[in-house]
């Protein structure tokens, strides 16, 4: 990604400019529709709130400081607008409809197939998390926000989140554990 | 040395700790396998979810998203000074045009309100005063007749103009003309989800 380019794209984005948001959609609608589609588990959610995102990114161009880089605040944005669903009850799908398709056509080898196997057993594990923790693993390991910034995304005190985080890892870790590897973790041998 | 606890753990993890306090830790690790396992289940999932791959999208979400931006936004960035200049230049012309016209109205219905207007050219020398350009020039307007249908009684208010209010009238109508374009021009509407 150009990141002078977009900046250019957002300032005009920021002045009304709808082409520019336009091209801008189509620089990180990937990145805004796997945070939503990490939270609500379904593709057409996913987009539903990826797309809702945008229109309410650029209705609140005002608030945003265009100096600052913009795919953050989308991902802070659809964040929110997700956790908002949920909290109204708004349906969504645990991936038992089928896991969205592979980037290779056919089926690879074995190893592929494993880790196919396995990164829908971490999708499936992450939204089998109450939304405050699932919330908590998005914005931390995703996101790459610091607690602080966690707290401050989802207003809610820093030992809370600390807390929210830590719990959602020890439950997403005895969850892999359970369902898991025949073969070693990456990192499993003695390392001290 | 107590275990480490969850917090430390988590913290040791994600590199929150203090330099005391993470050295506290690796000493404690280096002889501990109950904390060591502790550690590399998480790190297990750490893994796991750092190489988790993104998922194709499967539609442009591009003309969805554009189709639901306010219209209000249509005016090109690129539009908007000249659309700024624009209006306030009309202003200017609309009142040029209507002040004869309201003159000539008055002129016709004796029972109107008495109004003395200044002439375009006593307007022009005020201008010209006021940006203290050195040369005289005649300033003459076109004169505009109209057929006005007979009015009824109105009650008699004498008030005259002169050219330096007239002046200042008419600029400040155009900035405010023009103040309230361009804030309209740059509005977007609130839309909250």
């Amino acid at each position: 990604m150009n990141i002078a380019n977009d900046r250019s794209l957002t300032k005009l984005a920021a002045q009304g400019d709808q082409n520019a948001f336009g091209e801008l959609v189509q620089l990180h609608q990937s990145a805004v529709f796997n945070v939503a589609y990490r939270i609500l588990g379904n593709q057409q959610d996913a987009e539903d709130a990826a797309q809702e995102a945008f229109v309410r990114a650029y209705n609140a161009f005002k608030s945003f400081d265009t100096h600052r880089p913009i795919r953050p605040w989308l991902k802070k944005i659809v964040t929110n607008l997700c956790l908002n669903r949920i909290k109204a009850h708004r349906p969504t799908l645990s991936l038992e409809n089928g896991l969205p398709p592979p980037k290779e056509p056919k089926p690879g080898p074995e190893a592929q197939t494993a880790k196919r196997e396995r990164d829908a057993q971490v999708r499936a594990a992450i939204l089998s998390l109450p939304p405050r923790y699932r919330a908590a693993i998005e914005l931390r390991h995703f996101q790459d926000l610091s607690y602080e910034e966690i707290a401050e995304t989802l207003e809610k005190p820093l030992s809370t989140v600390k807390s929210d985080l830590f719990r959602a890892r020890k439950m997403l870790a005895e969850r892999l554990k359970e369902t898991a590897p025949t073969q070693p973790p990456p990192n499993s041998k003695d390392r001290i | 040395m107590n275990h480490l606890n969850e917090n430390q753990l988590n913290e040791y993890l994600d590199q929150m700790l203090d330099d005391a306090s993470r050295q506290q830790a690796e000493t404690h690790l280096a002889s501990c396998k109950q904390c060591r396992a502790e550690l590399a289940d998480l790190e297990m999932l750490f893994s796991s979810l750092a190489e988790l791959p993104e998922i194709p999208l499967k539609h442009d979400l591009k003309a969805g998203v554009l189709a639901r931006l306010p219209r209000e936004m249509q005016i090109p960035v690129l539009w908007r000074q000249p659309a700024f200049v624009m209006q306030s230049l009309l202003t200017i012309i609309l009142l040029a045009i209507g002040i004869p016209i309201f003159e000539t109205f008055r002129q016709r219905i004796p029972t109107m309100p008495t109004i003395t207007l200044p002439s375009y050219s006593g307007i022009a020398a005020e201008f010209v005063n006021l940006l203290a350009w050195q040369f005289e020039f005649t300033f003459t307007m076109p004169e505009f007749t109209f057929t006005i249908p007979t009015m009824p009684t109105l009650p008699h208010l004498p008030i005259s103009l002169e050219p330096s209010i007239m002046l200042v009238l008419l600029l400040v109508a155009t900035t405010l003309w023009g103040i309230g374009n361009f804030s309209l021009l740059r509005s977007k509407p609130e839309v909250r989800g």
